[in-house]
């Protein structure tokens, strides 16, 4: 079948990715002057994460209390702040991106709320030693966005899905695209390029992602020969639903277990968080109730849904009652992200929920430093889906500070970078390549297995053999299960004929995106033989501060993968030493915490 | 929620581009407290590969899965599927095919 290119576009700004992140850089790239090209493979501020982020953005709570008047603590600093972040990360992250992103947090927060974002409250989260959360929802975040960047003059192309990115020995120039509502290939002809795509939760089973997370951005420049780091800390949040199925990965239940004192259960009615954690019971780190939640799940004592249970009902009636009244905005009268819990439950807190740790945030992935660049010449990336900031676990409510900070640096020296680069052909052996790959998808047939089953076996493998918690036997067994797949993949079998979103060609796309990063998720958790941060691993359970203070970056070159451990860079906060019990502190056996 | 009892219900979806449409009709096994999305979902992964429409969140956020349940403009991901439902696009004006649509711009 021959493919041909059915449109072409001149950019001098290619950002791939238009929600939090996307956005912010796209903004930053034409307040500069630049062209700039936005592409989504969703609905403009319809799609994405950010809209589905309850609504905390982080900043110091000093900047919090002099800025925006709230009721923070003047002892608080963005140092203090970077601090909690490198501790928080388990000691990973990279304490000079980490520094950044403390120092401008207010600065793009402000930004936020000159352009007609509306604070809506100021929380205090477990992590921050003071209250840092301002409360701005990310769905009138990406609202805000999409007005602005059709004033700023960026050009916006939905339902687009990047195939590949296009380069030569210069760097990137240009990606290929296929227009799902025509099934057109675009030809994007850029100076220079942003990454902005956020994670790969959609791997796992059950995740609280939306459907787009399948770690395109992270896959192709993997494929395009940039690094990948800390990719085997993607993280994970207990008590999330998983009966009734349509509140499958609603957060609601993880967020009650916060604000009440739940019990988490499992078949046999055990408090199994006694042998987790004696004195802190499910008010431990939510790394260690969701590790414990997959191990009472592991060893058959699941709940009938498979997960455990999380009940209230030891509280009394009034008391929960009243909560209802005084949980965060969103909520109230109990409010479920989209749903009223009291559709499915007529007494909410009368039986236990059934729930389980869900795929939340993707903690790794492209290595960037603290311009964005990736080391491809032209190649930028930010936001969820880029490594360096939260080491081995994040902070919460710092992905939305995230997309903010990190997507205008990225769209400020993207542009920067683009106005010193020409608009360069394709190489041809690149374009043969995509057309093949996209070429099989097209044509009803393929003796290899449907792209619906090559996806359900892809997350049968993140889900039943990766998991939260791994071992090296489980893992090796996926990296045999990977490469067969691999091998599947030119294979896959459609049935649709139809240009009209051919739904079955852009998973076939995904599937392969969704494949690589499993793979440098397996390849790096192999690497580190320790527990840490969001991954425990059963056959080495305790955290080695004189070890594994480094970070995984994968790269694959001509289908080889190398893996390398850098060690983390010491600049403002000096590291633990010798070995601790998983997701505690040193001195917690003192007391001290 | 006790123990589930599953059953078949009848999905009458409308297929095709504006003007051409036509109602295939699908046997879908549910259980209480599942989805519109999660039938459109099921029939697309077990049924029929080719059915068309459009979701993001699924939490009940985006409005990506805008379509109409037995004549109501709804959200998919938080309308049930509890009984025989008919499902065709939210507008047929903005029909592209099958059950996707145009949507209205962000306001």
């Amino acid at each position: 079948m021959k493919i041909s290119i059915e449109q072409e576009f001149h950019c001098d700004v290619l950002v791939i990715g238009t929600e939090g992140t996307g956005a912010r850089a796209a903004l930053e790239a034409a307040r500069l002057g630049t062209d700039v090209l936005a592409v989504t493979k969703g609905f403009l501020a319809r799609s994405g994460a950010t809209l589905t982020a309850d609504g905390e953005i982080d900043v110091d709570s000093r900047s919090a209390k002099e800025i925006f008047g709230v009721n923070g603590s003047m002892d608080d600093s963005p140092e203090q702040f970077a601090i909690d972040m490198i501790k928080g990360g388990d000691y990973l992250p990279n304490q000079q991106l980490v520094a950044i992103h403390t120092e401008e947090a207010p600065r793009r927060v402000k930004e936020l709320v000159d352009w007609g974002a509306k604070l809506e409250g100021f929380i205090h989260a477990p992590g921050h030693t003071y209250p840092r959360g301002l409360w701005i929802p990310g769905i009138k975040i990406v609202r805000l966005f999409a007005r602005r960047m059709s004033n700023s003059g960026v050009s916006i192309l939905e339902n687009t899905l990047v195939i590949e990115l296009l380069h030569d020995t210069d760097g990137v120039l240009g990606a290929v695209a296929l227009h799902i509502p025509t099934g057109q290939l675009f030809l994007i002809r850029s100076r220079a390029i942003v990454m902005a795509t956020g994670g790969a939760m959609r791997i796992f089973p059950l995740t609280t992602a939306p459907n787009e997370l399948t770690g395109d951005g992270m896959a192709m420049a993997l494929r395009c020969g940039a690094s990948l780091m800390d990719m085997e800390f993607p993280m994970f949040l207990p008590y999330c639903f998983i009966s009734p199925p349509a509140l499958e990965g609603v957060i609601f239940s993880y967020n009650a277990s916060a604000l009440l004192e739940g019990h988490a259960l499992n078949r046999h009615g055990e408090r199994y968080m006694k042998k987790w954690d004696p004195l802190r019971l499910e008010k431990t780190t939510r790394d260690i109730n969701a590790v414990a939640s997959a191990m009472e799940i592991r060893d058959g004592k699941s709940s009938m849904a498979g997960g455990t249970y999380l009940s209230f009902k030891h509280l009394p009636k009034n008391l929960l009652d009243f909560s209802s009244s005084w949980f965060p905005r969103n909520l109230r009268g109990l409010k479920a992200a989209g749903f009223n819990l009291r559709d499915f439950f007529p007494n909410p807190y009368e039986d236990a929920w059934e729930v389980a740790p869900a795929c939340h945030f993707w903690n790794g992935g492209i290595r960037i430093d603290e311009q964005c660049a990736t080391g491809i010449p032209g190649l930028f990336a930010a936001g969820e889906g880029t490594a360096g900031l939260h080491g081995a676990n994040r902070l919460a409510g710092n992905a939305l500070t995230m997309t903010q900070v990190w997507g205008a640096r990225a769209g400020y020296y993207a542009a920067r970078y683009s106005k010193n680069t020409a608009l360069r052909k394709p190489p041809k052996d690149q374009m043969d390549a995509i057309r093949e790959k996209f070429g099989v998808l097209l044509e009803p047939g393929g003796s290899g297995p449907s792209v619906i089953e090559m996806r359900q076996e892809i997350k049968h493998l993140a889900g039943d053999c990766v998991g939260i918690v791994r071992d090296d036997s489980s893992l090796n067994q996926t990296l045999d299960a990977i490469a067969s797949l691999r091998e599947q993949l030119p294979l896959q079998q459609v049935t649709s004929s139809t240009n009209i979103f051919n739904h079955e060609c852009t998973e076939g796309l995904q599937n392969e995106n969704m494949l690589d990063v499993l793979e440098a998720v397996v390849r790096s958790s192999l690497m580190r033989k320790e527990s840490r941060g969001a991954m425990y691993r059963v056959d080495y359970p305790t955290t080695h501060d004189d070890r594994f203070l480094c970070n995984m970056v994968v790269r694959r070159t001509n289908g080889k993968w190398s893996i390398e451990e850098m060690p983390v860079e010491e600049r403002y906060l000096t590291f633990p030493k010798g070995s601790r019990v998983y997701g505690r502190e040193r001195d917690y056996k003192n007391g001290n915490k | 929620m006790g123990i589930n009892k599953g059953k078949d219900i009848e999905v009458r979806i409308y297929r095709g581009a504006a003007g051409e449409g036509r109602i295939d009709i699908f046997q879908v096994p549910v259980e209480p407290g599942q989805s519109v999305l999660w039938v459109l979902q099921y029939i697309r992964d077990h049924i029929d590969p080719t059915l068309g429409f459009t979701f993001s969140c699924r939490i009940g956020l985006c409005t990506s899965c805008l379509v109409r349940v037995n004549g109501k403009v709804v959200r998919s991901c938080t309308t049930l599927a509890e009984e025989d439902i008919q499902v065709e696009p939210y507008k047929e004006e903005n029909l592209i095919r099958d059950l996707i649509a145009d949507l209205p711009p962000i306001t």
